[in-house]
């Protein structure tokens, strides 16, 4: 009984909680600068979403996804499936092929960062930063899709 | 994938994404000669680009909480923690 609704509960509250708790456990880090910390707190709310969305998952419904009703650019509104742990997946294999466009994803994604904070943080123009998103953004999606690539 | 073929796939996409139809075909036909994987490549992703515009659209943290809200709608009762977050930030905002 106390099962569906917990299970798929995350509470802000307790995801602040949570970082906070991680963020206190790195006695080690030395904080170079504003740039550095945001960084880690992105990758910090990577972990932490993708380990909850791993953890309680939505196996139910198939797979990691989430179903999520959302607006397009032009407001109409739309039924997706998300899913984080794929996501994150595709995000370490774009990594290994092009390090800082992954990194432009974890920080606006993941970070919620606006495009002139990530280009503040990887010390590049704000036209890269929306280039690199852009791709990115289609070749995260052709792979998640599962279509093979070139290799 | 060797990372000038990335930067190759790179520069065509970039370029390729502007045009339309037919503009865009030639320019691809021309830039790839007979290279017939790029060309495949380059047209998987704009392919892959032009079929979802909400994906990422939001940050996680907000996909997350249109998850909770939708969660919420389905399941009835608010969450004890939730209000008590919420009554927080009332008052904070005062």
């Amino acid at each position: 009984m106390l099962g569906e609704h917990t299970r798929h509960t995350l509470q802000t509250s307790a995801l602040v909680n949570e970082a906070y708790i991680r963020l206190i456990d790195w006695k080690g880090v030395r904080w170079q600068n504003r740039a550095h910390f945001f960084a880690m707190c992105a990758k910090l709310m990577r972990n932490i979403l993708v380990d909850y969305a791993r953890k309680h998952g939505y196996q139910k419904r198939g797979g990691n996804a989430i179903k999520l009703t959302l607006e397009d650019a032009a407001g109409v509104t739309v039924e997706t499936n998300f899913d984080l742990v794929a996501l994150d997946k595709a995000l370490l294999e774009l990594s290994n092929l092009d390090k800082r466009k992954a990194s432009v994803i974890e920080l606006r994604f993941f970070g919620g960062m606006s495009v002139e904070e990530t280009a503040e943080v990887l010390k590049v123009s704000e036209d890269t930063v929306m280039r690199d998103w852009r791709l990115a953004r289609a070749w995260l999606l052709a792979k998640m899709s599962g279509e093979p690539d070139e290799g | 994938m060797k990372a000038e073929r990335w930067q190759q796939i790179e520069e065509l996409y970039h370029s390729a994404i502007e045009l339309r139809g037919q503009e865009r075909a030639a320019y691809l036909e021309g830039a790839c000669a007979d290279d017939k994987g790029l060309r495949k490549e380059v047209e998987r992703l704009i392919a892959a680009e032009e079929r979802d515009d909400v994906f990422l659209i939001k940050p996680a943290m907000e996909m997350v909480a249109r998850g909770l809200a939708a969660n919420k709608r389905n399941n009835g009762s608010p969450d004890p923690d939730e209000r008590k977050t919420f009554r927080l930030r009332i008052l904070c905002q005062k």
